[in-house]
């Protein structure tokens, strides 16, 4: 499957804030660890009220992952796993 | 005042979007869609693969070629980034999901130059989202629309007013907005190929062969074009989603959530002043299977009433699965303008009609005011004894 969707609620997130906008850094998935290496695209769902801001993001396991942010939401969401296809 | 229209069209848009998200599909051939091909990369493009063919012949002609199911909202978030630029360079910008028409008349001295401030914008759209968009500069929305084709991909396209009439006359008779296959068919048989050739049937000869569409190509085979660039611009859809924190099989519980999620968007629809001609719902299930369907109404509506029922045929249609779902979604599509006007009927349900209207007005009035917790109807009633909220309700 090209997309495997996971949608879990991810325990931790780790955030980087700057004056252009917030980025995810680092987020724990289960007993793993995972360290963003690249922020391949960022958006975010303003029809959804409240909005979503949606990452996509290399880590450092070489994996792609989704991972999505409701504003008010006290927790990030690992939405998908985008697989090589 | 010369007429300067800057039309933007966006490279193979769903496609550059997959390409972004993951960057391992970046240079290959990849096409998006279900079934039929949606978009297709410029690398599957070189095998031949067009939006519209079907899946099977576009793997047949590129067996390499990657297949990636469409995510709408994502495409969506992307393309409203790109228009927030263009709404700070026009007063008046026109969007549809990969394409927006500026009016930039007038605005020559404040941004140095068309053909300077269309660069940028392109700059500013690739910087902020990672797209290339091509540009078209013109007279009318036409004209700018077949230039930015013209420039295609990332290219910039101008035609300088007074030569709209010669540029279109070289173009082939397909390429002129409003003939399609069927059009065309007919209009070559008249031995009718290219557009110049068209400009020797006279307005009533085009009225009878194609009725009110053939008044519009007597203009359009001239270089003229009657549309101007709406100021009113209104999204594609209108959705709300909620994602469920608790197992949720009941089917009256969720069809309390689902008239919870058509009021919270119908009130987003009333506020933008805009009626809906189509309910559609997506039901994510807890092992991430999806399920959508819609359905569409006889004419547009802003009644929540209306809209529930259309939601509701919409969901029952989709809900094939006794499984529990994670997340719903209603989106309301084919939106228009809602002119106010109401046009009661004849009889009593004229006036049924009038009085659900002003009790719309109404409902949305005191929910503004307290919160959308304030007024609750029967259905959703059950929710608040449940806790079942969407989080995101006002």
């Amino acid at each position: 499957m090209y997309e495997e969707m996971l949608n879990e609620v991810l325990a931790r997130t780790w955030v980087a804030f700057a004056p252009g906008g917030f980025r995810p850094v680092c987020f724990r998935r289960g007993p793993r660890r995972y360290r963003v290496r690249r922020i391949n695209a960022r958006w975010v769902d303003r029809s959804l009220s409240p909005p979503r801001h949606g990452f996509s993001v290399t880590v450092d396991t070489g994996e792609v992952f989704q991972l999505a942010y409701t504003e008010g939401e006290p927790f990030w969401r690992l939405e998908s796993l985008l697989n090589e296809a | 005042m010369a007429a300067w229209i800057l039309h933007l069209d966006f490279d193979a848009f769903f496609a550059s979007v997959e390409q972004l998200r993951n960057p391992r599909l970046s240079g290959r051939s990849i096409a998006v869609g279900r079934g039929v091909v949606a978009s297709a990369s410029y690398e599957a493009r070189a095998f031949g693969i067009r939006a519209g063919m079907s899946c099977a012949r576009a793997l047949r002609l590129c067996p390499r070629l990657v297949i990636v199911p469409p995510r709408e909202e994502i495409y969506r978030a992307f393309s409203e980034e790109a228009f927030e630029i263009c709404r700070s360079y026009a007063p008046c910008v026109e969007t549809y999901l990969d394409e927006a028409d500026l009016d930039l008349t007038g605005t020559e001295r404040l941004h140095g130059g068309h053909v300077g401030a269309a660069r940028r914008i392109q700059a500013a759209i690739a910087e902020r989202t990672g797209l290339a968009a091509s540009a078209g500069l013109g007279a009318n929305r036409m004209i700018a629309a077949l230039a930015a084709k013209a420039a295609k991909p990332r290219g910039l396209g101008l035609i300088p007013p007074g030569d709209e009439e010669s540029f279109v006359a070289r173009l082939p008779i397909e390429k002129l907005p409003g003939i399609g296959p069927v059009r065309a068919r007919a209009l070559r048989k008249l031995n009718i190929a290219a557009v110049a050739d068209l400009r020797a049937l006279d307005r009533h000869t085009l009225a009878d062969m194609f009725g009110a569409a053939g008044r519009v190509l007597f203009e359009r085979c001239r270089g003229r074009d009657i549309g101007p660039c709406r100021r009113a611009e209104f999204p594609r859809a209108v959705s709300r989603q909620v994602n469920l924190a608790a197992i949720e099989t009941n089917p009256e519980t969720l069809e309390a959530l689902l008239r919870d999620l058509v009021e919270d968007a119908g009130r987003a629809l009333r506020r933008l002043g805009l009626a809906c001609r189509t309910a559609a719902v997506t039901i994510e299930y807890l092992d991430g299977i999806r399920a959508a369907a819609s359905h569409g109404l006889a004419e547009p509506t802003r009644l929540d009433d209306a809209l529930f029922e259309a939601a509701l045929h919409a969901y029952r249609r989709a809900r094939g699965r006794a499984a529990a779902p994670r997340g719903l979604c209603v989106a309301l599509h084919r939106l228009a303008p809602d002119s106010g006007a109401v046009q009661p009927a004849l009889d009593d349900r004229g006036e049924r009609t009038l009085a659900r209207h002003a009790l719309m007005d109404a409902q949305d009035a005191v929910r503004d005011r307290f919160g959308g917790g304030a007024l609750l109807s029967g259905r959703t009633f059950l929710l608040r004894a449940l806790e079942l909220r969407p989080p995101g309700a006002p």
